[in-house]
Formats: structure tokens, C-alpha cells, sequence
């Protein structure tokens, strides 16, 4: 798809902004795990489907987005959703830049949940300090199911996603 | 044009995670003998030390209202109850080694036990 700003592009955006809005919803409504900042991550799925298949600005709109959103649950966790998120972003533009066609679905989920605890990581140690040295490995190791699972959602869903 | 599910780099990318995070376990947690103090600290605030060998119950007054309870019992503290919306930190359970923490996201709260091995504290604090 061309770089140009198309009404095709927009609505296209603006729609995966929105299924990210829902999917992030949806999460929080699973049970929480005793981690804090671990999750999922599925609408990270919109993000990396943006970024190999519309354009890298239609998918830092859709992070905004999901930072903008995060608003609704409190002001440290919008701060931890922007530090996860553009950090998430810059790694896995960085991945797909240079790696193209030789990096699957589920590495570039591994790539982006790990750059999204990181980021969410440095936030709460700056808030928290010393406490936050003993999640650090449990967060790591979480990017490895998380981004198997997001990869796998792209894989299967981005045949339908690409119809838009 | 569709994406590859899984390629070689891919497993390298999981190995490198992986190994990284053995890595930090090791470096982080290696064997951490029972604390001795539980610090409670609310963001903003001096953190307040509390001996693990005195079974007490505090109310905690963390940020936007909410109130926790800390629970210290058997050389052993937690989060027991809590006002915030997921209650991430009481689902931590019991800490009792040195470096193990609770942190309460929405309350600005973290309980963390010092004073087993101080070798990371000491470093990071």
C-alpha cells in the first residue's frame, strides 16, 4: 500500500485503532496475573498488522491510540502504556526494517512483547524503584508466550485483516 | 504479502529471550536467603522498614484513596487486602526472601523484604 494518505488508509487505520481499543478491552477482562503490567498483549496484533501490511504511521497512530486510551484506567497506567507501547513500536519497526521476510509472525510478537515490558519495565522502576528488580526475569520470560500468542493471531487472522 | 508463521530467525530470537531471561533470574534472585524487614514504601512518601519477626497488621494509606492492609506473619509479609481495581499485589501472595516484592500499581504501594541478601538491594537501591 502506497505511503500516500488515501481514504482507504484512513478508514483502514481508524478501524484497526478501534479493534485494538476493543481487544484491549476485552483483556482486561481476563483474571490478572500477580505480575504487574503482565498482559497479553492481543492488540499488539493491530499494531504489528499495520506495520508489515498498511504503513509504520498508521501504527504509531494505532499506539496513540491505545495510549490515549489507557487514560480511562488512571494516569500511571497511561505512562506505563506509552513507555510499553513506543518503545514496542520502535523495536518492532526496527526488526521488520532490517530483517523483512526472514523474521515470522512470531518473532516479531516475541520482539514486540519483550520491547513492551521493557519499556512498561523502566516506567515502574522509575515510579517504584528497587521493587520492581524482582519482576524483571518474570517479564522477560512473559514476552516469550505472550509474543507466540500475538504472532499466531496475526498469522491466522491477517488473511481477513488484509481484506479491509 | 502474508508472513512466514516461524523461521530460523525467530528461534533465535526466542533462545535470546529465554537466555537473557535465565540470565537476569540468576543475576537478580540466585538463591536468596529469608529476609529479614519488610519496606513499605508509598511513591512520594519515606519508606517505612518493619521487622518480619513481629507478626503485625498495618492499613497502609497509598495514592488516589486507595487503603491497603499488610499482613507480616511467620517471618513472612503480604499484601492482604486491597482497594485498587485488579489487586495485582495481594494475588502476589507471601514474600519472604530478600528482593521478593508486592508492587500495587494504582496505589503508588510497594512492600519489598530486605536484609537476607542485600547484594542487589545495595546495588539497585
Amino acid at each position: 500500500m502506497s505511503k500516500q494518505l488515501s481514504t482507504r488508509n484512513l478508514t483502514v487505520t481508524a478501524l484497526l485503532a478501534a479493534l485494538a481499543l476493543a481487544l484491549s478491552f476485552l483483556e482486561g477482562l481476563l483474571p490478572p496475573l500477580p505480575v504487574p503490567g503482565a498482559r497479553l498483549g492481543l492488540a499488539n496484533v493491530t499494531v504489528m498488522f499495520a506495520l508489515t501490511s498498511v504503513s509504520w504511521p498508521a501504527a504509531a497512530v494505532i499506539t496513540a491510540a491505545k495510549v490515549l486510551f489507557a487514560l480511562f484506567r488512571g494516569g500511571m497506567a497511561c505512562l506505563m502504556s506509552a513507555g510499553g507501547g513506543v518503545l514496542s513500536l520502535l523495536a518492532m519497526w526496527v526488526a521488520h526494517r532490517l530483517l523483512r521476510e526472514r523474521l515470522g509472525s512470531i518473532g516479531l510478537g516475541v520482539v514486540g512483547a519483550l520491547a513492551h515490558n521493557v519499556g512498561q519495565w523502566l516506567v515502574a522502576y522509575a515510579t517504584f524503584g528497587a521493587a520492581m528488580v524482582y519482576y524483571a526475569p518474570i517479564l522477560l520470560l512473559l514476552a516469550v508466550p505472550a509474543g507466540i500468542v500475538t504472532g499466531l493471531t496475526l498469522h491466522v487472522t491477517s488473511p481477513y485483516l488484509s481484506r479491509l | 504479502m502474508k508472513k512466514a508463521l516461524f523461521r530460523v530467525t525467530d528461534a533465535v530470537v526466542v533462545a535470546a529471550v529465554l537466555l537473557a531471561a535465565f540470565v537476569c533470574l540468576v543475576l537478580a534472585r540466585g538463591g536468596a536467603p529469608n529476609g529479614k524487614q519488610a519496606v513499605v514504601h508509598v511513591a512520594g512518601q519515606s519508606p517505612i522498614t518493619y521487622d518480619l519477626s513481629v507478626p503485625q497488621t498495618v492499613t497502609v494509606a497509598g495514592l488516589h484513596g486507595h487503603s491497603l492492609t499488610v499482613t507480616i506473619q511467620n517471618g513472612q509479609v503480604r499484601i492482604a487486602e486491597s482497594t485498587c481495581p485488579d489487586r495485582v499485589c495481594v494475588h502476589t501472595g507471601w514474600l519472604s526472601r530478600g528482593g521478593q516484592a508486592a508492587v500495587c500499581v494504582p496505589s503508588g504501594v510497594t512492600v519489598r523484604v530486605v536484609g537476607g541478601s542485600d547484594a542487589v538491594d545495595g546495588v539497585t537501591a
